[in-house]
């Protein structure tokens, strides 16, 4: 049940830039085998802000065609359709962690990074097992710590005092959140998701991404986010505020049942697959105007 | 100033130069240090080689790899710590070394 401060925190909750449903219509649209460019083209024209940033894109100096493109069909074309769902997607989640002021800006983007690290990882898992929504599992995955981000912008003197702790005692930020305040990141970022009417899958893996056991019918979900989680860390890709290693749990790994001897060839995809979409993103969301 | 393939290159070092990719884009300015991040960005657009400040003492940028390997992993297992009981958190960390080794030296 929220607490008190809890309860304050979410009352103002609505100051923070919304996730466009858009973006979770994007990924159910990559699942389903039937849908075509001209699908993906109309939810994008009905957004105009993703409609702008995508032409913006593809006529920013990233690509360098040399002409002009000015249709979102156009631009599927000539990006395909993952390149243009992957751009969409993280960029409007990137809007919500860099926030319109320009406080705390290393830590936001460490903890950018740590999430996008984290969602290029579950994907990679979810696409090693064979998974059926690896797209959702990035989804669930780049929003897991959100709550973070809830902390930072609505309750800045709990969250310094929280890392400061973690820091000092080498331990796990959401430890140190559980001993110093009346809530932690994961029930802030649950309710943040709820408030943006995400589906349950997302609500419920953010909440349970420390105790993926108890996740119910996305235990599965949760687990991945769990080992996306230790992963990315391991490969110190972002920071997500603290610098510890959060044990594995074991039942999670069971569920998940990867062979111990296919770690290092996952890792190194995970590597691979973050270079690659880091640079992206850093160009789209840096892109100049045209 | 000297001219070096990026494959040598090394976080900490200094531009000399801008650093352009292939489309006369402008990567990195004259004077910033290389970070991981920006090491992995060049490698990324295919850079091939660019102009880095003098460092002082000429071979002190190049460390032993070996050594290196063997501080990463130190570090690496300072922040498992007792999670490296479990055999897969032991592989986990094995792996992540051996990548970041490899990252940092871009090998
Ligand atoms: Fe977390
Ligand atoms: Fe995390």
């Amino acid at each position: 049940m929220p607490t008190p401060k809890l309860k304050a925190i979410i009352r103002r909750i609505d100051d923070l830039p919304t996730l466009p449903r858009t973006v979770f219509r994007i990924s159910e649209m990559i699942n389903n085998p039937r849908s075509s460019a001209r699908d993906l083209a109309q939810v994008i024209t009905d957004d105009q802000v993703l409609t702008a940033r995508l032409l913006r894109l593809v006529n920013s100096s990233f690509y360098g065609f040399p002409q002009r493109i000015t249709t979102v069909t156009a631009a599927i074309v000539l990006l395909g359709f993952e390149s243009i769902r992957n751009l969409l997607l993280t960029t409007s989640v990137f809007d919500v962690f860099a926030g319109r002021r320009h406080d705390r800006q290393k830590a936001r983007e460490n903890l950018w990074d740590h999430s996008l690290g984290c969602a290029v990882a579950a994907r990679v898992i979810g696409k090693h097992i064979r998974h059926e929504k690896t797209e959702e599992l990035f989804v669930c995955a780049l929003l897991h710590d959100i709550g973070k981000i809830v902390a930072m912008v609505y309750a800045p003197e709990d969250y310094d005092r929280a890392t400061r702790k973690a820091e000092q005692e080498n331990m796990l930020l959401r430890d140190a959140e559980a001993d110093l305040l009346e809530y932690t990141h994961t029930e802030t970022g649950r309710m943040l998701a709820e408030r943006w009417n995400l589906p349950a899958m997302v609500a419920d893996v953010i909440y349970y991404h420390h105790t993926p056991e108890q996740a119910g019918a996305f235990a599965k979900e949760a687990a991945i986010v769990h080992l996306a989680d230790i992963f990315c860390r391991a490969l110190q890709l972002g920071s997500g505020g603290d610098n510890r290693i959060p044990s594995l749990n074991s039942a999670a790994w069971d569920r998940i049942a990867i062979r111990k001897a296919d770690i290092a060839t996952i890792m190194t995809e995970i590597e691979s697959a973050y270079s690659d979409i880091s640079t992206f993103t850093d160009a789209a969301t840096a892109a100049p105007s045209v | 100033m000297r001219r070096i393939l990026l494959k040598d290159a090394r976080i900490d070092m200094v531009l000399a130069a801008d650093v352009h990719n292939g489309q006369d884009m402008l990567l990195l300015k004259k004077g910033v240090a290389l970070t991981e991040k920006s090491l992995r960005m060049l490698k990324s657009w295919g850079v091939e080689a660019l102009r880095v400040q003098e460092a002082d003492g000429a071979s002190a940028d190049r460390p032993d790899p070996g050594k290196n390997q063997d501080k990463i992993e130190k570090a690496m297992e300072a922040r498992f710590g007792d999670t490296l009981a479990d055999p897969v958190m032991a592989e986990i960390c094995r792996a992540a070394a051996a990548i970041v080794h490899e990252r940092n030296h871009l090998s």
